[in-house]
């Protein structure tokens, strides 16, 4: 099982856009990460890169006086894929025929009221 | 002579976590739709929760998780606030014979001062054909895993 602080890293919605963009566009400053998500502070910013770098899921590297931080996508992929690859083993099979099962319920309620 | 093991000991998922956050925190994770739907499946996904606060009350959980869609439908057959909440859930034919499959999990919240432990159970992999009912258990046991270390995390920081 992942850590827990990989959890805490990505029960963030802001966090989980933060690494997106560190993805997309990374390396990147704490600076150059606020200035494209306007509405969230700099001091915020850099709350979130300090429980991401926690979690492993940041590196940091220093030039000078600047920190770049760069996306660690290694133990994101442990969980998300773990996560996901369960669902896919059991459920789909499960499920997707009861959304049948439940929509054919559906329309034969239906069509019984219709009559 | 060799005999098989039979075991009559019924499958049941259980999965325990302490969060660090009280009770009245914890609950509208458990005992609301929009609370529920954040940490049940993977974040990634497209999450949505019907769940009518009370006894018989309906759920429904529909999910796109790596692309493709999932759906429960249930009954609600125990809500207690900031205390326990089951659902039974219906699931169509999986298997080609079209077996039924019912099961239910209980999340209960046991007071700890100040601090919440969380408990999972979940049962009814019986009515499962036997080939099918050890991957379904453990497919079932590693999901609620992952979900409640997500609902500390949520809990623990207050979102």
């Amino acid at each position: 099982m992942p850590r827990h602080s990989t959890y805490r890293a990505i029960s963030d919605p802001t966090r989980r856009r933060i690494m997106d963009l560190l993805r997309d566009a990374g390396p990147l400053r704490a600076g150059d990460i606020a200035e494209r998500f306007g509405q969230i502070s700099r001091p915020a910013v850099s709350k979130h890169l300090r429980i991401l770098h926690a979690a492993k899921l940041v590196r940091e590297r220093r030039e000078g006086r600047e920190h770049w931080y760069a996306l660690n996508a290694e133990p994101l992929r442990a969980v998300y894929q773990g996560w996901i690859r369960n669902y896919e083993a059991f459920w789909s099979e499960r499920l997707q025929t009861l959304k049948r099962v439940v929509e054919e319920d559906e329309r034969r309620r239906k069509e019984a009221r219709e009559k | 002579m060799t005999r098989e093991p039979v075991t009559n000991e019924p499958l049941v998922v259980r999965r325990e976590i302490e969060i660090d956050a009280p009770l009245e925190r914890v609950w509208p994770y458990i005992g609301t739709a929009a609370g529920y739907a954040r940490w049940s499946c993977p974040p990634a996904a497209e999450h949505d929760v019907v769940l009518e606060p009370k006894v018989g009350g309906r759920f429904e959980d529909r999910m796109v998780v790596g692309g493709r869609e999932y759906y429960s439908v249930g009954e609600v057959v125990a809500y207690e606030p900031l205390r326990r909440i089951a659902v039974a859930e219906r699931s169509g034919a999986t298997d080609p014979t079209g077996a039924q499959h019912a099961s239910t999990f209980t999340i209960t919240l046991t007071d700890l001062g100040g601090r919440t432990r969380v408990t999972v159970e979940h049962r009814g992999f019986e009515s499962l054909p036997t080939a099918r009912r050890r991957d379904a258990f453990n497919s079932f046991d590693r999901g609620w895993a992952d979900a409640i270390e997500m609902l500390k995390a949520l809990a623990e920081e207050g979102h």
